[in-house]
């Protein structure tokens, strides 16, 4: 066991070592545990399969040609480094082949939810009636404009998901900036719109509830959720604008109706040795008005009367709160002596810096100062209640416990990044399509998904399962020799007690 | 007399020895170093590892070195071990099994199935799977640690199926624990040899008998 000391000091790439040299440890042990505490409620979370039309990652490309040939490395439709992105993909931005083989075996572990963390389509536009409708006149052109082209991608994926509800998982959705966001960079955008750069714009929400709010809505009326999960779900904040995160503070200076774009709700299940209390709860981590930021005033209040609730029933509570960015970016690049490789800029919630939040959050009795960090308000909140974070957002799949950087509590909870659905990996190809050897951590360049399990006993296990990229390559200089369609599943991370 | 009858137990005795051949590994990964960071074994994902084997030979038993993992498979959990003929067998879809029987998981570590009597009529390459088949196979997903040490006859390839529909390929493929015993051929001309000597012998000593008592 690690001292609360040790544990402040560890850096992101070492913790991340330990952790997985933690797990190594402990599968074996409670591997043995688990045969004999059966599983009573369980659920997968993912997110990240969008595909990108002119930075896909070259190991998923296709070689194209002549039928007839029987070697896979150049055959037609199998894996190229100089081939093309496959053409289904190219039009509706899925990356479809790991994303359906990361859904296939998660319906064969049948989770009762699977929660996608965002990003399920490569949207960035701005999804409205443009201004300029009289001058659109051709059928192509009208396709291809933002509110179009984002509502089939979302058809897209809701139709690639639609079978798991039919082998007894309900998909619940997060929103992602892909979905939030306008990028005023993307060739993608038909008429652009957006002011320059990225920001999160009110339409684009209304879009993402336009296209997954019967997904929400059904937690409140329930004319599916129970009959596929076997569990009731019970609604409890973000269905009305009354309960919904509310402007400034800890929250951000938002600008728009947050109504199921964050939203909690709860899960009693049958089975367990004593009552426990599954708290849920989906935030958006960029808002219209507040991108990179987490409402955490709004978390502080519901996880505080989540604690409530399970003490009133004598119950125990658990908490899984979803977002689509960490809150402490993964640091996937080693830095060489020669300076050649910089660290991993922040891209989560430690990228907004320079805003000033509240200088403190309250929640449960305790004052939490922020240090006017809205990632130290987050993480204040999330320790307090020694929740676990699941995330997406960085291409890639990490496993860490992260000591609280506000010093209020000496929980370390776990931050889950499984981002790694289907997108182009982060830690991208060498110069010459080589693998970055060394990596920081081996799983660098998997797929990746996490299997949540709650056992009778209330024990909350953790796995991450994942394939590589396909590619053999030399471990010293990563040349590529040879490029498989997919590798084989393995278990990267296994965390025996989450909670 | 009683020589006689002891000498031609002896002959007809050693003339059968060689069927009763016993049994060897033909394919021996030894054991994972680890139970960790094991590869996943379900209904979309199969492994397997390429051995040889004589014309004649007869297999007997098929081991698995598996652990649960995180995934709760209760003990007497089903699921399938078979066997295929290296012809043509990588990146094939429809490769088809030339013989497959259930094996069943009991606690981590080998398990698998024994009493087998499979003969491979010709000899050359084969591949030794493991795999869960629904419905026939209870087991929903089992892991294969990786990698593995201190065997006695090495695969001379793995593979595995990620359930794309291409087959098994073993184009990144790790290795994983399995072991594949068979009993060797009867060796047939050697046997036959001891067994015209034990007769000539026999016959030899009864013509000495007979040599004696007439003079």
């Amino acid at each position: 066991m690690r001292s609360d000391e040790s544990r402040a000091k560890l850096g992101v790439g070492s913790s991340a070592l330990l952790t997985a040299a933690l797990a190594v440890a402990s599968l074996g042990a409670s591997g043995l545990a688990m045969a004999s505490d059966p599983v009573v409620f369980s659920f997968a979370t993912v997110g990240d399969s969008r595909q990108d039309p002119a930075s896909f990652d070259p190991t998923t490309a296709l070689a194209v040609g002549a039928a007839g040939g029987t070697d896979q490395a150049s055959a037609p439709g199998y894996p190229s480094l100089t081939g093309t992105l496959l053409p289904q993909d190219a039009q509706w931005l899925t990356s479809t082949k790991p994303f359906a083989r990361i859904l296939r075996t998660i319906q064969t572990e049948k989770p009762n939810l699977l929660v996608f963390n965002g990003d399920m389509i490569y949207g960035y536009g701005r999804p409205e009636l443009p201004p300029q409708l009289a001058s659109i006149t051709t059928l192509p052109t009208l396709m291809k404009t933002d509110a179009v082209f984002e509502y089939l991608q979302y058809a897209f994926w809701r139709g690639i998901v639609a079978p798991l509800f039919e082998t007894g998982t309900y998909v619940v959705p997060v929103p992602g900036n892909h979905e939030t966001q306008c990028n005023s960079s993307k060739s993608t955008n038909n008429p652009n719109n957006c002011a320059s750069g990225k920001a999160a714009y009110p339409e684009n929400e209304q879009a993402f509830l336009a296209n997954m709010g019967d997904l929400i809505e059904d937690i409140q009326v329930n004319e599916r959720f129970q009959t596929v999960t076997g569990a009731a779900p019970v609604p409890i904040n973000g269905f009305t604008s009354a309960t919904a995160p509310a402007t400034g503070g800890n929250n951000g200076p938002l600008n728009a109706n947050e109504t199921e774009l964050s939203y909690s709700f709860d899960i009693t299940p049958a089975g367990t040795t004593t009552p426990e209390l599954l708290h849920f709860v989906i935030i958006n981590t960029d808002p219209s008005g507040a991108d990179a930021t987490a409402p955490s005033d709004w978390l502080a209040a519901d996880l505080a009367a989540a604690k409530q609730r399970a003490a009133a029933a004598g119950a125990i509570p658990k908490y899984f709160v979803f977002g689509h960015k960490p809150a402490f970016t993964y640091d996937y690049n080693l830095v060489n002596s020669k300076g050649s490789n910089q660290p991993v800029s922040p891209g989560g919630l430690d990228a907004n810096t320079g805003v000033d939040p509240a200088a403190s959050v309250s929640t449960d009795g305790v004052t939490i100062p922020t240090g006017g960090s809205y990632r130290n308000a987050f993480w204040g909140v999330i320790a307090h209640y020694n929740a676990t974070y699941f995330s997406g957002h960085e291409h890639i799949v990490n496993v860490q416990a992260i000591a609280d950087p506000t010093k209020s509590s000496t929980n370390t909870p776990y931050q889950v990044i499984v981002g790694a659905g289907g997108s182009p990996f982060d830690d991208t190809l060498a110069p010459g399509n080589a693998e970055p050897v060394p990596f920081t951590n081996p799983w660098d360049r998997f797929y990746g998904w996490a299997l949540v399990q709650v056992h009778q006993s209330g024990a909350v296990t953790l796995s991450v399962q994942g394939f590589n990229d396909g590619a053999t390559f030399n471990p010293n200089t990563g040349a590529i020799s040879s490029l498989g369609a997919s590798g084989p599943l393995q278990l990267l991370y296994s965390i025996p007690s989450l909670q | 007399m009683k020589n006689k009858v002891l000498m031609a137990g002896i002959v007809i005795a050693a003339a059968a020895l060689p069927g009763m051949a016993s049994a060897a590994f033909v394919l021996d990964t030894g054991t994972p170093t680890s139970n960790a960071m094991a590869m996943s074994l379900d209904s979309g994902d199969f492994y397997a590892a390429e051995f040889s084997l004589a014309a004649g030979s007869t297999v007997t038993s098929i081991q698995a070195y598996i652990t649960n993992a995180f995934f709760a498979d209760s003990p007497n959990d089903t699921f399938t071990l078979a066997i295929y003929s290296g012809n043509n067998f990588l990146n094939n879809r429809n490769a088809a099994a030339v013989f497959a029987t259930q094996g069943s998981y009991q606690s981590d570590g080998w398990n698998g199935a024994n009493g087998l009597s499979w003969t491979a009529s010709t000899g050359g390459n084969y591949w030794a799977a493991v795999e869960i088949n629904p419905p026939a196979d209870s087991a929903v997903q089992l892991a294969l640690p990786s990698p593995t040490s201190g065997g006695t006859v090495a695969a001379k390839d793995f593979a595995f199926n990620d359930g794309s529909g291409n087959g098994y390929s073993d184009a990144g493929a790790l290795p994983f624990g399995i072991q594949v015993t068979a009993t060797a051929p009867v060796p047939l001309p050697p046997t036959l040899w001891l067994f015209a000597c034990g007769a000539l012998g026999l016959g030899f000593g009864v013509r000495r008998k007979g040599d004696s008592a007439a003079a």
